[in-house]
């Protein structure tokens, strides 16, 4: 069985009838999946942890929970908040193993692109820009940290947050905000 | 004339929460009219919304540069075959087998506890008639050492 993607076929309920058929034993609905969700979940996962190998790691390690997890996984609508649910998981899991064998923490020495740009100066000065705002995402406590990201990153919505989260709707539009007010206060002169 | 400073802050609270609002909903229609309107004459809520518009371009143009595209060239997912999920009839199997073991564990279970209580009933019975039977039982003394001793007068 084939899965064509079509416009209409981007849809929560088509991604529900993929989960359900994959919960079914249908490979190729998994399949689809993961072919939609794996750049997003390891771009994800990069942001989070920023290092390549611990997203490939938490990538894999999320769609096989996720492979695991389909007979409870309960259609409604939000497969996407499901997976990043775990995923998110999975990211915080390994922040914890790294802290608990790192103590000092993990450098993030790598260079965040510019974007494209032919002057030598505004591609430093983008780039400079780009490592203050990154920095300034990674910095903030974890559940404003992780709602930027969901939000603005990974372009969930509102309540896409809240379900991945595991909070209320009113408590992820609180939280959106406070980060917003905090990435604010720690990008000025930036912004 | 121009409104007094509490119903200028009053209004400009409602704004910000509409403003916010609008924000979150991430909608690309304009802000609704009542906000642009107030915003024509508050210098302070054409700061707010400028800067929150600011900060969501730079989160914006940082998202397509990071990760980097070249960190997406090779994408590792494969789940092994041994982890997928059985089919149907694989899943039926296993629940007859889940429900066997069960099955088989009350079962034993049961037996246990059979054997344990009839096996100690002759016992028991035999205890308690030598007892009874027992000529050197003298009153005010236990019959037996498991039973408290009565009070004598």
């Amino acid at each position: 069985m084939t899965f064509e993607l079509t416009a209409h076929t981007r849809s929560a309920d088509y991604e529900d009838r993929l989960a359900i058929e994959a919960r079914d034993g249908n490979q190729a609905a998994f399949d689809e999946l993961v072919r939609r969700y794996e750049a997003r979940l390891y771009r994800f996962a990069y942001r989070m942890l920023q290092h390549p190998c611990d997203a490939e790691d938490v990538l894999q390690a999320t769609f096989l929970r996720a492979y695991r997890a389909l007979e409870a996984y309960k259609p409604g609508g939000f497969f996407a908040s499901w997976l990043y649910r775990i995923a998110l998981n999975e990211c915080r899991r390994k922040i914890r193993g790294r802290k608990a064998s790192l103590p000092g923490g993990v450098e993030l020495a790598q260079q965040v692109p510019a974007g494209p740009a032919t002057d030598p100066e505004a591609l430093a000065l983008r780039q400079d820009r780009n490592r203050h705002i990154r920095g300034a995402v990674m910095s903030l406590p974890e559940h404003y940290r992780d709602a930027i990201l969901l939000f603005y990153f990974e372009e969930l919505s509102v309540e896409e947050v809240a379900r991945t989260m595991g909070i209320t709707v009113t408590a992820a539009k609180v939280r959106l905000h406070r980060a917003r007010a905090k990435l604010l206060a720690a990008l000025d002169g930036y912004v | 004339m121009t409104a007094p400073l509490w119903l200028r802050k009053r209004s400009c609270r409602r704004v910000r929460r509409q403003i916010d609002d609008w924000l979150d909903q991430r909608s690309v229609a304009q802000l609704p009219d009542v906000v642009g309107e107030h915003m024509r004459t508050c210098e302070p809520c054409r700061r707010y919304v400028a800067q929150w518009h600011a900060l969501e371009l730079q989160l914006r143009s940082l998202r397509s540069v990071w990760p980097p595209e070249s960190a997406l060239h090779t994408l590792p997912v494969t789940v092994l075959e041994g982890d997928r999920i059985p089919s149907p009839e694989r899943r039926t199997v296993r629940l007859v087998l889940q429900g066997a073991a069960v099955l088989a564990v009350a079962v034993l279970v049961s037996a246990t506890l059979y054997l344990a209580i009839v096996g100690r009933a002759p016992q028991m019975l035999a205890r308690g008639s030598s007892q009874m039977m027992s000529p050197a039982a003298q009153p005010g003394q236990a019959m037996s050492p498991d039973l408290p001793v009565a009070a004598t007068r």
